[in-house]
């Protein structure tokens, strides 16, 4: 058999399977002769849910005043960076990161003040600082722990600086942006990864992304803002507070970048995006030559899984003039047969064949032709009439 | 497909036979293996499957002089031809055991393909002629060969080894029971299946269900040895 496994689709250049693994895949290609037309794509589902998470990224407020321990802001960690099969992503995770690090840091710094009372030319420096602090934080966010606390350092070291910290004082906002940013990674991504289990009733790719990055996001960013409230305090109502805004904060970027997520997922992988059910697959051109070939190709596959073998392609016969080709000859326990495929429901006899195949229904002898023939009949029957032959024409 | 491309290719095939040493003989390449038997390579053009492609197949055989001598005294040939006495696709002696194309491209360096195809004759091709260079292996292996109705190479070859064995009432007995086998009719079960196809249509030879005039021929010359 063709299919080993439920729900698999054949196209010309793709095979996308669904519900299947890959040693049924494995298999398949295995038993078919047309194996080297095709390659395989996409035969394993990956669950949007699973993985999908957000780590906070670390904004450090300034560090002379508690009250702006609470503006943290998170952003995506996403661990299909890990396992993008193509790269066409790779750059697009990274801009997307950058852009929502940059923008939120950027209104941090302008909610804290540390944007304003200055001139045209530093507001815009400070500015292009604190955005590009955010970026660079958003974008090494998804690098995984050492992204987050490299994210968080930068962050909390900039912030530390647009709020008038010098010295030490700088280094410490950024150490506290190494603790605080590693912290909340850790629990969102650990956040996201445990609700993934509780999410298998739900089929959309989007739906199931935007729940998990709303969790991972907000128990991440929970925690990071209670970490670095604490450090930089060392009260824990302080602490709390600063935790409940990097939460409302890390929820909110959070369902963006896993709806996002699972958007891209669903367009990967050709499934729709609200059922998470794969999409009807349009099977590409074929021209009737391939049709052909692909019939024929599964009728080798049909006798040599019998045990039969090919004895040769192309074999040329003619009747009272008229000649056909016929697609092989095949040696199936010392038969030997002539086989003629048509492959598609569109697949008709050609104007040689209507002629031919009823004058050998007939009883009319056929005269082999050419030197593929030979292999069949041998090179002494070679334009030599004879009665003797089988032809199975087959319709696939 | 133009035929300056199926000669260039042609003009390819038989560089890498001059390599081997093999040279063209009517439908093969041949070259001796002994005084006795000569190894054979045949090609098999499929010309019509892509456009600006040649696939080529290859059959490796072996032709035993004193064989096909008593073949064509047998069979009355008024002029008889070289042929191998026995001969399969080379990809059925490979590992992976299936029918083997090789892809020649118009307008491209087909270098590599026919350096492959050359490999795999001299990898799996040369060992199987070896092999059957020997009459024991050779009979051997026509006693493997399922007796069908239209297999007239084992129903007239086997007869032969048995006679130049020493063993002409076992080939006796082969030619029996191959006439018996011709006088039936066509056994669909013995065919192989299309389990995939919506439609099989069989057209069978008038010649089938009979005993073929030629091998009655064959029977009595067989006979009178």
């Amino acid at each position: 058999m063709l299919y080993q496994c439920k729900n698999i689709t054949l196209t010309y250049n793709k095979v996308v399977g669904y519900n299947c693994n890959s040693t049924a895949i494995y298999s398949f290609f295995q038993q078919t002769a047309i194996k080297e037309l095709y390659y395989c794509s996409n035969f394993s589902l990956y669950d949007p849910a699973l993985g999908r998470m957000l780590s906070p990224d670390k904004y450090i407020p300034n560090p002379r005043n508690p009250q702006a321990y609470n503006r943290y802001s998170y952003c995506i960690n996403n661990p299909l960076k890990y396992t993008d099969p193509t790269g066409e992503w790779f750059v697009i995770d990274d801009l997307i990161a950058a852009g929502i690090g940059g923008l939120i840091n950027l209104g941090v710094n302008a909610f804290n003040g540390n944007l304003s009372g200055m001139g045209f030319w530093e507001t815009l420096g400070k500015g292009a600082a604190a955005f590009g602090a955010g970026a660079a934080s958003g974008t090494l966010a998804l690098y995984g722990p050492v992204g987050w606390a490299a994210g968080g350092a930068i962050v909390g070291g900039t912030n530390a600086w647009l709020g008038g910290a010098t010295g030490w004082d700088i280094a410490k906002g950024a150490g506290v942006g190494v603790v605080s940013g590693f912290a909340g990674g850790a629990v969102g991504t650990w956040a996201a990864s445990s609700i993934s289990p509780l999410l298998n009733g739900i089929g959309s790719p989007v739906l199931k992304g935007a729940i998990t990055g709303v969790v991972g996001g907000a128990a991440g960013g929970y925690t990071g803002g209670f970490a670095g409230g604490l450090i930089m305090t060392g009260d824990f109502n302080a602490a709390h507070h600063s935790g409940m805004s990097g939460m409302w904060m890390g929820a909110g970027i959070g369902w963006a970048a896993g709806a996002g997520y699972g958007y891209k997922y669903a367009v990967e992988n050709n499934i729709n995006l609200w059922t998470g059910k794969p999409n009807a697959i349009e099977t590409p051109y074929q021209t009737p030559q391939q049709k052909a070939q692909e019939g024929v190709n599964r009728a080798i596959q049909e006798i040599e899984a019998q045990g039969g073998t090919v004895l040769i392609r192309e074999v040329t016969l003619e009747v009272n003039g008229v000649r056909v080709r016929v697609d092989l000859a095949a040696d199936f326990n010392g038969q030997i047969t002539l086989i003629e495929v048509k492959n598609g429901p569109s697949a008709g006899f050609t104007p040689n064949q209507n002629i031919v195949y009823p004058k050998m229904i007939d009883g009319i002898p056929i005269v082999p032709r050419g030197a593929n023939a030979v292999p069949v009949w041998g090179p002494g029957q070679i334009g030599q009439p004879t009665t003797i032959y089988i032809l199975k024409i087959i319709k696939y | 497909m133009s035929s300056i491309f199926k000669k260039d290719v042609e003009k390819g095939l038989s560089a890498i036979c001059d390599k081997i040493g093999f040279k063209k003989k009517q439908y093969y390449f041949i070259k001796p293996i002994d005084d006795n038997v000569i190894a054979t390579l045949n090609f098999g053009f499929i010309l019509h499957k892509t456009k600006g492609h040649i696939y080529i197949n290859v059959g490796v055989g072996v032709s035993h002089k004193a064989i096909e001598e008593l073949y064509a005294k047998l069979t009355e040939l008024n002029k008889p031809v070289f042929k191998p006495t026995i001969s399969l696709q080379i990809g059925y002696l490979m590992p992976e055991n299936s029918y083997k194309e090789w892809d020649f491209i118009e307008n491209a360096d087909n270098s590599s393909v026919y350096e492959n195809l050359l490999h795999c004759i001299q990898t799996y091709g040369f060992k199987y002629q070896e092999k059957w260079k020997d009459l024991d292996n050779l009979l051997e292996t026509f006693e493997k060969i399922a007796p069908g109705i239209l297999n007239q190479a084992r129903d007239r070859y086997l007869p032969i080894l048995y006679y130049l064995k020493g063993d002409k009432q076992k080939g006796l007995k082969v030619i029996a029971d191959a006439m018996e086998r011709q006088k039936k009719p066509l056994d669909e079960s013995s065919m192989p299946t299309f389990s995939g196809a919506k439609e099989v249509i069989t057209i069978v030879g008038s010649g089938i269900g009979k005993v073929d005039p030629e091998y009655l021929k064959f029977a009595e010359n067989y006979n009178a040895l």
